[in-house]
């Protein structure tokens, strides 16, 4: 069936209860028991961020406040998550699969979209491949995944969603629009709750009574966002979509340049915290801020940037935000941006309430000048040349290889 | 001058001079008085009427100066604390007037003319700062426009902020019949360097902040032969005929610029200064000041500038010039010439280079003892 050469076809794969096979891969003892990732303590603030089956039969999603999944599955192991090691165990999937398929865009941590078109002759019917590659994935990385074979990546992206876990879904070309349309709407990826809301009210039930509406309709109900839902309710283009830039799962090597403008930047790079409860012990909060400067500082090296000024934002018990801002010296690493940033805290914590989440923003960016300096000698590297160490080190050995002394411990 | 008294003194002052000659003064105080101050009272100006003559002073604690204002009819003496940014924009309003200035026992002070009248409100002298008073000792003088000259030529390449180096000044070095000024931010070095008529006493190395070495151009005036100079041991003190300036030396070492001197820079080339200066900054439209990068390449055909600007856009520049050297292609931040092509005075510079890694050099000198040389470390543009 899609025996054409030039035909599309496009596979789709996404690993099955990913945060928690990575967590039972480290501990083999969570195996068969419900167990959920997202903090430690479940009666603590949060969220879950990945339920094992076992959960979801009890009624867990993702999503779901930590408090209300602890009510519904009493029995689950709470777990806190660990970013950088499921980050590692999703480059490590991405690069089996890289070494086998010549066309791969990495769509979030756990999934994959892969371009089979016009590969028989190199690699063998697609239904094959696609078996191979969850081969492959279970046995060296140890996670199970779902696959979904298609004429276009959104179907195919369905499709594996189907199959979970483990499953091996293939559409059939043609048949595209038969496997969609029973769906419900929430089957269709863009459709959140809200739409999904909206979308009811004007009586829509299935991903079929959606691909009805003329596209124009939906584009006057709902703007760009309608064209869009149109598209995929047909079954989207036959095309991989763009990775995601700058998103951390993907590679960190230079952009692609355009020739007369340069490499593109972001305008800014926030990172923040929330507290599980809320906080008003200055140790704490300080702490916490240096945990944000230090990544925000580092991410901002990984682009190759500086930037002129940092806002510390605070979300107090109140649920009320305020912000400080300040301009940060020139040359400013971790220690410049830090101490700046204890000021504008210290201004925040006038309002002597607890804090809630905590956030830093660095702003007014622009490409790093390698300008040479004039003296050699401690003085003149000091600063950039520590943090430039600092990358170094947590590009052999992981992030928490080298931390700032007076952060939060982990 | 008077020397500050410690004597509770009359608020009560009174002095009629012309609006523009005393907006001056009070603008070279005003100058000093910070924006922004911890402590209030540095954004006033002190005003001193004594002797037929009135002073105004201005301070940021690091920095003091004291203008003598001699164009002036003294009614009554006395000293009072002004607003300095409101004082200076009133007088600057008044221009071309004759304006009255009289202060009450309570502070408050009039400042009239035939048709307008302000009243401010003065604080007691007692509150400001005292400045050092000038030394009787270790006095030497320079040529005043000798080093006008020399500030011009090097103010601009010391570092804007306080460093672990002392770079937030300008360093004063003076040995056997040889002056130097020297300012440097790390990235790029001016050196000014003078012979003196007469060998001094005794060596002098300080560094003056920037701040201080800048009012001596203003408070000189034509026909001003020479600034005395005295060092003490935390400051440094300038006189000419109209002010007294007191600096505090900026702490630590000042980094070792006798090392990086150029060495073997082997292609030299004369370049007329408008013209480079103009291509300089049409190089630069598109970049702002601290994030410039432009290719400077020299080949047979002259010099290419090229830049790119993420997000902005991209622009070449082309000047000619007879280069008859091996091709080079370097890159640096173009601000670092435009700051000084403009202050330079000859019509033509020469510019030496050596290669992608070595500082740029510009000289500018004459025979009459006295040399000019500035140097811009390069920018790597592949990193």
């Amino acid at each position: 069936m899609f025996g054409m050469r030039t035909s599309p076809v496009f596979a789709h794969l996404d690993l099955d209860a990913f945060f928690v096979s990575v967590e039972r891969l480290d501990d083999p003892s969570l195996a068969g028991r419900p167990v959920i990732v997202g903090g430690a303590d479940p009666r603590a603030r949060g969220a879950v961020a990945c339920a094992s089956y076992e959960a979801r039969a009890r009624g867990v999603r993702s999503g779901m406040a930590l408090r209300r999944a602890f009510a519904l599955c009493p029995a689950a192991r709470f777990l806190a998550p660990r970013p950088e090691r499921y980050l590692a165990c999703s480059r490590a999937v991405r690069e089996l699969l890289a070494a086998r398929v010549p066309r791969l865009v990495q769509r979030s941590i756990d999934e994959f979209a892969i371009d089979l078109t016009g590969c028989e002759r190199l690699l063998g019917r697609p239904e094959e491949v696609v078996r191979r590659l969850g081969d492959v994935v279970e046995e060296h990385a140890g996670i199970t995944c779902s696959t979904g074979l298609a004429a276009t990546p959104l179907v195919a992206k369905v499709a594996a969603g189907q199959g979970k876990p483990r499953g091996r879904v293939v559409v059939p070309r043609g048949e595209e629009a038969d496997f969609l349309a029973p769906l419900p709407l929430r089957a269709l990826p863009g459709v959140g709750p809200r739409s999904e809301e909206r979308l009811q009210e004007l009586g829509l039930r299935t991903v079929g009574d959606l691909a009805a509406i003329p596209e124009e309709a939906l584009r006057e109900a709902f703007g760009a966002h309608g064209a869009t839902l149109a598209r995929r309710a047909r079954g989207g283009e036959a095309r991989l979509p763009a990775p995601a830039a700058g998103a951390p799962w993907e590679p960190r090597e230079a952009a692609p340049t355009d020739a007369a403008f340069g490499r593109r930047f972001p305008r800014s790079l926030s990172r923040e915290h929330t507290f599980s409860v809320d906080q008003d012990a200055r140790e704490v909060l300080d702490r916490a801020l240096v945990r944000l400067v230090e990544a925000a500082v580092a991410a901002l090296r990984a682009h190759g940037l500086r930037a002129r000024s940092l806002t510390v934002h605070a979300r107090f018990a109140d649920l009320r935000v305020q912000r400080r801002s300040g301009r940060l010296p020139h040359e400013a690493e971790e220690r410049e941006v830090l101490a700046l940033a204890r000021r504008l805290l210290e201004r925040l914590l006038r309002r002597r309430l607890r804090v809630r989440r905590l956030g830093v923003r660095l702003q007014g960016l622009a490409p790093r000048l390698h300008q040479a300096s004039l003296f050699e000698g401690p003085q003149f590297r000091s600063a950039r040349a520590l943090g430039e160490a600092l990358d170094r080190i947590r590009a052999r050995h992981g992030w928490a290889a080298v931390r700032l002394g007076s952060g939060e411990p982990e | 001058m008077s020397s500050q008294s410690t004597v509770a003194e009359s608020l009560r002052l009174k002095f009629v001079a012309d609006a523009k000659d005393l907006a001056e003064c009070v603008g070279i105080a005003a100058s000093v008085a910070p924006a922004k101050a911890t402590r209030p009272v540095l954004q006033s100006v002190l005003l001193r009427a004594e002797d037929g003559v009135v002073e105004v002073t201005g301070s940021d604690m690091e920095v003091a100066v004291r203008v003598r204002f001699e164009q002036v009819e003294v009614g009554q003496d006395g000293a009072l604390l002004l607003n300095a940014a409101r004082f200076q924009q009133i007088l600057r309003e008044l221009a071309g007037e004759r304006v009255e200035i009289t202060a009450n026992e309570r502070g408050v002070c009039t400042i009239s003319t035939s048709d307008a009248s302000f009243q401010i409100m003065g604080e007691e002298a007692e509150a400001y700062p005292e400045q050092a008073p000038w030394p009787a000792e270790g006095v030497f003088r320079l040529g005043a426009k000798e080093l006008v000259g020399m500030i011009r030529r090097t103010h601009f390449a010391a570092h804007p902020e306080k460093t672990r180096y002392a770079m937030n000044g300008i360093l004063l070095d003076l040995r056997e019949r040889r002056l130097h000024l020297v300012a440097t931010d790390g990235k790029r070095l001016a050196l000014c360097e003078r012979e003196l008529p007469e060998e001094v006493a005794a060596p002098v190395h300080v560094v003056v902040p920037t701040k201080g070495m800048n009012l001596l151009p203003r408070v000189l005036e034509e026909g001003d032969a020479f600034v005395e100079i005295a060092v003490g041991p935390a400051q440094v003190f300038f006189r000419t005929p109209k002010a007294l300036v007191t600096a505090r030396l900026v702490e630590g070492h000042f980094p070792p610029y006798e090392e990086v001197l150029p060495k073997g820079h082997d292609k030299v080339l004369t370049l007329p200064r408008e013209s480079f200066l103009c291509a300089l900054r049409r190089a630069s439209i598109l970049g702002t000041k601290d994030s410039q990068s432009v290719r400077f390449a020299f080949d047979r055909e002259g010099l290419e500038l090229t830049a790119r600007v993420p997000e902005v856009g991209a622009s070449r520049v082309r000047f000619p010039l007879d280069y008859p050297f091996d091709p080079l292609s370097v890159g640096f931040n173009p601000a670092f010439f435009v700051d000084v092509l403009k202050v330079l005075a000859t019509p033509e510079v020469r510019l030496e280079l050596k290669d992608p890694k070595s500082p740029a050099v510009i000289r500018e000198g004459s025979d009459d003892g006295w040399s000019f040389v500035y140097l811009v470390m390069p920018l790597n543009l592949e990193g």
